[in-house]
């Protein structure tokens, strides 16, 4: 038998209670000279025996109601029936983030202390908590074939599928008693964040051990992630933005950060850190070179989270040119009026050195462009859609930029999931253009660091846009309304600029930012999803026949020293694949597929450098809100039962119901006994 | 009627008297107040001294007739006396040990006899009528006899007031020993609680009848004998016989009442059987209680 809230036991000693007021109230013998006393029969004096009798026997049975009642409260519940085994899981985490510091061989010794702790009688279930979405349990025959299961275990560089792991593990215990351990890293294992239920039942106990946490951290641990600007580049000066987001891991004051190729370093910047904070920043650096560029962001002298070797991997495409089109709505004879007139000037500005563009009056073939501008749209075919949302979904970017002869009416299905947003319709007033937090990072290289730079972008009337929910507010008019909101769609970007870029509604056009502005939003059109070029370690890559995965490379920066290349491969590299296949360790690839060879960088897990310095409080917190609740033990977190599977552990194996039984009874004997008292 | 129904504002409560230490002045201040409670005194009689005269009725005796008040008004008087006895009364008190227990109440038995005797002793003695004192426990232990002297009645209450709990009860033997004391009938007064052992005591009482004694039986009883309130554990013990019993109050009070009820349904009958009055006084009653039933017993006797 067991206890949903063993913590209540302590309040039996309550069942005291009834014995001191017994002990105090109890009647005390008064001795009288009375003339009457001849009147008193002698079988008097059993009656007091009996009564002292039953005065006791009413003092245990309120001793024993009150411990009744707090057994009741604490919810027992059977762990054991009759021909039940019970079974110990243990569920040893050997995903990527148990290889630093020494998890791993933590997690084996805390693996061997349980074994060492169950008694003979129960079985033992061993599993490998790894990618896969349901590990094999394996039973141990004895505790010598415990020990050998455990040392044949070695981290395997995936990403652990803790949730899957769980699943399996209650599956496969069932309904029979059963305490699941999992031994894992809290921090980096990516088990607070997930969103799944794990539906222990009632007879099992779920013990999880955690063996990572900050303490194992080098005191200047920061975390790494870095994102091209954009995935396609033309060769110029200043033509790279890597927009780098740290993760302060340790008591970091100030880091470093550098951006390297194979040539040298291209930029090198200090950020201040704040205690376990998060800073970003973004790495500028020119690459003339057409060609995929291997590139690596480090951080000098302090270690990393996410790599071992200290090194977050990119691979920026560099392109002769960049081909838009630009889809002219409405054209006008009055420049003023035209609403691509002002874009196209602008691009063509920049058009020699990077850009190719073509001017529509409708929506060309969308073959060998990577952006494509409609301005001033009234209504799109169905067709037209069809192609633009193929072209996005490949990769492509759309920018749409309103003006006041909009019909939301048509503008609306014709776009249909295209748009980021939707058009409610046209506000005439004057305002001016501002960045969000997240529009300031993508839009730093213009803004300067002030955020209110854009002010001077004035316009006389906007689009209301709603329903804008889970796509990126970029630009905020100054009544706050969304003015730029983006979109990922795909492997592409959708963008909808709710106000128009012509001087029908303001002298936008004539300011300076009006370039830089038009420059950046192209930029994002083709920044799109890198994903194609950007790989997680363990991460399921699906290749076709013939494909083949190379790697990792022997690529280094020229000041190599600081970020050596990761030792060895896996086994899933440098074959010829049909399937799924996974590179298990960071580095450069080159990926063979139709002819075609790119290059691929495989980082390590970004989850490990979102959730910093998890702790038992943060896991609570987090998983707080879903049935499964988890409170800290003397050697991990200890599963609680929520308020449903209490019910159902009641309904099913719960005592709760004959503690009630039996309280009833005890009430009816404990009236009926001080009745009898009473009359005596 | 009963003097307690009669006039409350004349009586006075046990605790009250219990304050009194002077038997002479409790004496006193129970039977003047009782006598003026009085609308008209009862004893009117044919004696020696004159009182006054009534209108002649049919049934009247004609020799109490006045003739001489006949010859003047030509209407029939009888001339009425003030009443002139020498009624003898001898007053028996229970001292014995189950008279001084004081479970409860301001008074113990014996203190609430001695004071009732006293009362009695003293009215009698207002009335003309001679007292005396008989004290026994299990023999006679003081005997006054009867006599009609202001100087008797201060012996007989010093007596009382000196008077104090002896041994175990025997009713039987002390009734024959006053029925031999008194010489000529008179009228008998037993003060107890006859919590005793009744045997014997019909012979005693018709041993007294025989001689020709009226009698009146007072048994005083305390509440806590009379209702047994006890609750909890109590460790009762007999005065007179060291019985020991421990029991729970609750349990036990229907069967002392039954007992006690079966104990003075037997003493009633025995009392009954010879003629003798029986008053139950409760020590928290009013002592008036008793002189009532004096009076109404006197008031029966044949002039």
């Amino acid at each position: 038998m067991n206890f949903l809230y063993g913590g209540m036991l302590g309040w039996t000693a309550l069942a005291a209670v009834p014995i001191v007021i017994h002990w105090l109230l109890r009647d005390r013998i008064r001795r009288l000279t009375f003339g009457g006393t001849r009147f008193l029969g002698v079988v008097e004096r059993q009656a007091t025996a009996r009564k002292l009798w039953l005065e006791t026997v009413l003092m245990l049975l309120r001793a024993a109601l009150v411990a009744l009642l707090v057994i009741a409260i604490a919810r027992p519940y059977l762990t054991s029936a009759l021909g039940m085994q019970p079974t110990a899981v243990l569920l040893i985490d050997c995903s990527r983030s148990m290889q630093p510091g020494g998890r791993f061989d933590r997690a084996v010794a805390a693996a061997r202390d349980v074994l060492g702790q169950l008694p003979g009688s129960e079985r033992v279930l061993i599993g490998a908590v790894g990618s896969t979405a349901s590990p094999d349990l394996v039973q141990a025959r004895d505790a010598a074939d415990a020990a050998q299961l455990l040392g044949r275990m070695r981290p395997d560089g995936g990403v652990g599928n803790l949730v899957g792991a769980l699943n399996a593990a209650v599956a496969r215990c069932g309904s029979q008693p059963s305490a699941i351990h999992l031994i894992s890293a809290l921090a980096g294992s990516g088990f607070p964040a997930t969103e799944h239920v794990v539906p222990v039942p009632p007879t099992c106990r779920l013990v999880i051990h955690d063996v990572g946490g900050a303490g194992d951290l080098p005191p200047a641990t920061v975390g790494l992630t870095a994102e091209l600007a954009a995935r396609e580049l033309t060769p110029g000066a200043g033509n790279l933005a890597v927009a780098v987001r740290l993760v302060n891991r340790g008591a970091a004051r100030s880091v470093t950060v550098r951006i390297a190729d194979a040539a040298g370093t291209l930029d090198e910047q200090t950020v201040p850190m704040t205690q376990d904070g998060t800073s970003t920043l973004t790495l500028h650096g020119s690459l003339m070179t057409v060609g995929e560029v291997p590139l690596m962001v480090t951080i000098p002298g302090a270690p990393t989270v996410l790599e071992e070797d200290g090194t977050f991997r990119l691979v920026a495409r560099v392109v002769e040119r960049i081909h838009l089109a630009v889809v002219d709505g409405h054209p006008a004879s009055d420049h003023a009026q035209d609403p691509a007139y002002f874009v196209l000037a602008a691009l063509a500005a920049v058009s020699g050195r990077s850009y190719a563009v073509d001017r529509c009056e409708s929506i060309p073939p969308l073959d060998g462009y990577q952006g494509l501008i409609v301005a001033g749209p009234r209504a799109l075919a169905a067709s037209e859609v069809q192609r633009i949302a193929g072209f996005v979904a490949s990769g492509g970017g759309l920018l749409i930029i309103l003006d006041p002869g909009l019909d939301p009416q048509q503008l609306n299905p014709a776009l249909g999931v295209l748009a980021p947003a939707r058009v409610r319709g046209w506000h005439s007033g004057d305002v001016t253009l501002g960045a969000t937090a997240l529009g300031a990072e993508r839009f730093s290289g213009i803004l300067g660091g002030q955020d209110d730079a854009l002010s001077v972008a004035r316009f006389s009337g906007s689009a209301d846009l709603t329903d804008a929910q889970g796509s990126q507010i970029l630009l905020r008019f100054s009544d706050q309304r969304p003015a730029l909101v983006m979109a990922h769609c795909g492997q592409g970007v959708s963008m909808l600029l709710a106000t128009a870029l012509d001087r029908s509604v303001g002298d936008f056009p004539l300011r300076p930012l009006f370039l830089p502005l038009v420059q950046e939003l192209v930029r994002a059109l083709h920044a799109g999803s890198d994903h194609s070029l950007t790989q997680v370690t363990g991460a399921d890559l699906a290749l076709g026949p013939g494909d083949r995965l190379l790697g990792p490379l022997p690529l280094a920066a020229a000041d190599g020293a600081s970020h050596p290349q990761p030792a060895g491969g896996n086994a899933s590299s440098g074959v010829d694949a049909g399937g799924q296949l996974r590179a298990a360790t960071p580095g450069f690839y080159q990926l063979t597929h139709l002819q075609t060879t790119t290059l691929l960088a495989v980082n390590g897990d970004p989850a490990a450098v979102a959730s910093p310095s998890l702790s038992s409080r943060d896991v609570e917190q987090l998983v707080g809100g879903s049935a499964v609740g988890l409170h800290a033990t003397g050697h991990g977190l200890e599963r609680v039962l929520g308020a449903d599977e209490v019910r159902q552990a009641e309904l099913r194996l719960g005592l709760g119901h004959w503690c009630l039984v039996l309280i009833s009874v005890l009430l009816v004997l404990e009236l009926a006994l001080s009745q009898s008292v009473s009359r005596r | 009627m009963p003097a307690t129904q009669r006039d409350e504002s004349n009586l006075l409560d046990a605790g009250v008297l219990a304050r009194i230490r002077g038997m002479d002045l409790l004496a006193r201040t129970v039977v003047e107040g009782f006598v003026l409670g009085l609308h008209r005194s009862p004893f009117r009689g044919f004696s020696v001294e004159f009182a006054e005269y009534r209108p002649y009725v049919p049934g009247d005796d004609i020799k109490h007739i006045d003739w001489r008040v006949y010859a003047r008004t030509d209407r029939h008087y009888l001339k009425l006396y003030e009443e002139e006895t020498n009624l003898s009364c001898q007053l028996v008190l229970d001292a014995s040990a189950s008279m001084g227990d004081t479970p409860a109440g301001p008074v113990s038995k014996l203190g609430y006899a001695t004071r009732l005797c006293a009362c009695l002793a003293y009215f009698m003695t207002r009335q003309r009528d001679a007292v005396g004192l008989t004290i026994f426990d299990r023999k006679v232990r003081q005997t006054l006899p009867a006599r009609l002297r202001s100087s008797h009645l201060q012996r007989i209450l010093s007596e009382l007031e000196s008077c104090t709990a002896g041994a175990a009860t025997d009713l039987a033997a002390p009734l024959h020993q006053a029925a031999e004391v008194m010489e000529r009938s008179g009228m008998i007064m037993l003060v107890s609680d006859f919590l005793a052992d009744l045997d014997g005591l019909e012979i005693a009482l018709q041993h007294l009848r025989h001689v020709g004694h009226d009698l009146i039986a007072f048994q005083i009883l305390s509440p806590d004998e009379r209702e047994f309130p006890f609750e909890g554990d109590v460790e009762f013990t007999d005065p007179e016989t060291g019985l020991v019993r421990r029991v729970s109050g609750r349990s036990v009070r229907d069967t002392y009442r039954s007992a006690l009820a079966a104990h003075q349904e037997r003493l009633a009958t025995i009392l009954a059987g010879a003629r003798v009055d029986h008053v139950l006084i409760g020590t928290d009653e009013p002592l008036q209680v008793a002189l009532a039933a004096y009076l109404h017993r006197r008031s029966l006797r044949p002039s």
